[in-house]
C-alpha cells in the first residue's frame, strides 16, 4: 500500500462508488485487511466491494469518518462528550428501514463501537413496544398454541400477547 | 449485482444480534417479550443469557435500593429504587407489602435481595430471597437450630460467580455476642448446613454486611476476656465488669462464598476517630470514615480506605490504602455507600422546606470532588441504601426442608 494514499474507493453491494479515508477504514478489521491486501496506487483498477447497500454504507462511512480522529489519537473528555451527543443524533433513524441494516453492517465489518451503539439504540426503541409491534418489525410469527399462551400468562402475570 | 441479506427488504437479524439487543432490555420488557415466539422465550429463559443480561445490567444501570421506615403510624417498611438517571420510583410487590409484617434487607447482590421478615414472637427472623424485578419470592426454610441456646444472630448474603450460587450465612451468638455457631443456606442446594466457625472464636460481629469479590464482609470485635467462648458460667451480674475490663480489637471478618471459610482480617491503622461505614469500591471491600472534630470551626471530611487482598508464601496478605479524601464539607454528612464513583451520604441533621422535612441525598464525586444535593420526592426517613441491579435471575422454585 502506498503511503501517499489517504482515501480509498470502495463499491457498495448496489455497485455505487464511495470514498473512505484510510484512517476511517481502520475502524473496521475487514476493511483494514483489505487495505493491506489490495493495491491502492492511483493506477490500480481494482475497487473492492463491501457487501453493504449504498444507503447503509453512507451512514457507516459517516460514522467512521467522525470517530476516526478519536480512535487513532485518543481524545479529551470534552471531545468524548461531544462525540456522545453526535452518536445520539446520528442514531435517530427508522428501525426497520435503516437501523437493522446498520446492525448487520457493523457486525459484518467488525465495528465494535458502532455495533454496540446500534444494539443499544434498538433496545431503547424496543423496550416500550408491545409484543405485536415486535413481531411486526422482526417478521416473527406467533408460534405458541393457545394452551402455551395460557401457561405463560399464568407463570408471568406481566406477559401479554397483544 | 449481488444481493445479500443486508439489502433484502425482508431483513432477518441473526440470533447473535437479537441476543445482543435483548440483553440490554429492562426485565419488564423481557418478561413481556417471552410471548413473541418460542425462540425468544427459550433465549430469555436461558441461564447463559440471564448471566449476560445481569452483567450488562450491572455495567449499564447500577441502581440503589433506598430502605425506609415510614414516619407515619403504623410504622411501615418501604423501599424505593433510585436508578442511573436519578429517577426514584416505588418498589412494588415486595414480600411484606401486603401485610402488617415488617422487614429489613440483609443484603442485595447480583439481582437478588435477601430479606428478614419480622414477625412477633418469631426469632430469629424468617428469611426470604426476592427478585424485585421479576417480583419472584422464595421463602427460605427455617433451620432446626434451637435458638433458646443463643443470644442473637447476624446474617449475611452474597453471590459467588465461581460456584454460581447465592448463599446466606447466619452466625449465632452466645453470651457477650460472641459467635458460637454458623449455618449456611445455598440457593442451588436449597438446604442449610453447618459451617465451621474456625477463626471466629471470641469474635463479635456487627449486623451490617457488604458483599465484594465473592465474599461477605462484616466489621467486628475480638474480645479478649478472661472467659472465652464456651464456658458455661453465669455472667449475668458481671456486665459492668466485662465492659470495663475487656480489651477489644476492631477487625473485619470475611466469608468466602465459594470456599465457605471465615477469615479474620486486620482493621486499617486509622490515626483518628470517625464514623465508619463498610462499602465496596472497585469490587473490593472499602470503608468510608466520616471524620469530624468537636471544634465546629473545623470542617468535616470523608476518607475512603480500600482493602487489597493478596497471597504470599506464608498465606494471605492484606493491605489498606487510603484512596480518597474529600474536600472539606460544608455540612455534616453521614456516608452510606459508594455508587457509580460517588459517595452517597445523607445529611446528619434533618433538612426542611416550607412543608416540613425533606429527604435529601448528597453525592460526592470521587474524581471531581464535586458535591451534589438531590431531593428525593418522599418525606420519609432513608435508613439504609443498597447497591442493586435488576436481573432475571431465578429464586428457584422448590426447596426441601433439611431433615
Amino acid at each position: 500500500m502506498s503511503s501517499s494514499v489517504e482515501a480509498i474507493t470502495v463499491l457498495s453491494s448496489d455497485g455505487d462508488e464511495f470514498k473512505i479515508t484510510v484512517s476511517a477504514a481502520k475502524l473496521s478489521k475487514p476493511l483494514n485487511w483489505m487495505l493491506e491486501d489490495v493495491c491502492f496506487s492511483d493506477d490500480c483498477d481494482e475497487v473492492p466491494t463491501i457487501e453493504v447497500n449504498s444507503k447503509t454504507l453512507v451512514k457507516v462511512i459517516e460514522y467512521c469518518e467522525k470517530h476516526a480522529p478519536r480512535a487513532n489519537s485518543g481524545a479529551s473528555d470534552s471531545d468524548a462528550e461531544e462525540l456522545k451527543k453526535w452518536d445520539i443524533e446520528f442514531m435517530k433513524m427508522d428501525v426497520k428501514d435503516i437501523l437493522f441494516h446498520i446492525l448487520m453492517a457493523a457486525n459484518y465489518l467488525h465495528m465494535e463501537g458502532l455495533y454496540d451503539l446500534a444494539c443499544q439504540t434498538a433496545a431503547d426503541l424496543m423496550k416500550g413496544m408491545t409484543v405485536s409491534q415486535i413481531r411486526k418489525i422482526f417478521h416473527i410469527k406467533n408460534d405458541f398454541s393457545s394452551e402455551e399462551q395460557e401457561q405463560l400468562r399464568r407463570q408471568h402475570p406481566g406477559c401479554s400477547f397483544d | 449485482m449481488k444481493r445479500t441479506a443486508v439489502d433484502s427488504d425482508m431483513l432477518f437479524l441473526p440470533h447473535e444480534i437479537i441476543r445482543n439487543i435483548l440483553k440490554r432490555l429492562p426485565v419488564k420488557s423481557l418478561i413481556r417479550f417471552q410471548c413473541v415466539c418460542k425462540d425468544w422465550k427459550n433465549l430469555i429463559q436461558n441461564p447463559s443469557f440471564i448471566a449476560d443480561h445481569l452483567q450488562q445490567s450491572t455495567h449499564q444501570n447500577p441502581s440503589l435500593l433506598l430502605e425506609y421506615y415510614g414516619i407515619n403510624i403504623p410504622l411501615r417498611w418501604r423501599l424505593n429504587l433510585l436508578d442511573c438517571g436519578l429517577q426514584v420510583r416505588g418498589v412494588q410487590n415486595s414480600p411484606s407489602n401486603n401485610s402488617l409484617r415488617n422487614a429489613s434487607i440483609v443484603g442485595s447482590c447480583s439481582g437478588l435481595v435477601c430479606l428478614e421478615i419480622h414477625q412477633l414472637y418469631q426469632y430469629p427472623h424468617s428469611l426470604s430471597l426476592w427478585n424485585p424485578a421479576t417480583t419472584a419470592v422464595r421463602h427460605v426454610p427455617r433451620t432446626r437450630t434451637d435458638f433458646s441456646n443463643f443470644d442473637g444472630c447476624v446474617t449475611g448474603f452474597g453471590f459467588s460467580p465461581i460456584v454460581n450460587d447465592y448463599k446466606i450465612v447466619r452466625t449465632y451468638a452466645e453470651f457477650r455476642g460472641v459467635a458460637a455457631k454458623a449455618e449456611m443456606f445455598s440457593l442451588n442446594r436449597g438446604t442449610w448446613k453447618a459451617i465451621d466457625i474456625g477463626n471466629l472464636k471470641g469474635v463479635k460481629l456487627n449486623s451490617e454486611t457488604v458483599m465484594a469479590n465473592g465474599a461477605i464482609f462484616w466489621s467486628g470485635l475480638k474480645l479478649f476476656g478472661e472467659k472465652e467462648g464456651e464456658d458455661n458460667i453465669d455472667f449475668q451480674e458481671d456486665e459492668d465488669y466485662i465492659e470495663e475490663a475487656e480489651d477489644e480489637v476492631d477487625l473485619i471478618v470475611s466469608f468466602d462464598i465459594a470456599k465457605e471459610v471465615f477469615t479474620v482480617i486486620p482493621w486499617p491503622e486509622l490515626d483518628y476517630n470517625g464514623d465508619i461505614k463498610l462499602t465496596v469500591y472497585e469490587n473490593k471491600l472499602a470503608i468510608l470514615c466520616d471524620i469530624w472534630e468537636h471544634d465546629v470551626e473545623i470542617p468535616d471530611i470523608i476518607d475512603l480506605w480500600v482493602l487489597d487482598e493478596g497471597t504470599c508464601a506464608s498465606g494471605q496478605t492484606w493491605s489498606w490504602t487510603k484512596r480518597y479524601t474529600s474536600s472539606p464539607l460544608s455540612c455534616t454528612l453521614d456516608s452510606m455507600a459508594i455508587w457509580r464513583n460517588e459517595i452517597v451520604c445523607k445529611p446528619h441533621s434533618e433538612e426542611h422546606d416550607d412543608k416540613g422535612r425533606i429527604d435529601v441525598l448528597y453525592m460526592t464525586n470521587l474524581t471531581t470532588n464535586e458535591v451534589k444535593r438531590y431531593i428525593i420526592p418522599y418525606r420519609d426517613y432513608i435508613l439504609r441504601i443498597y447497591n442493586y441491579v435488576e436481573s432475571l435471575v431465578s429464586v428457584g422454585n422448590n426447596y426441601v426442608e433439611e431433615s
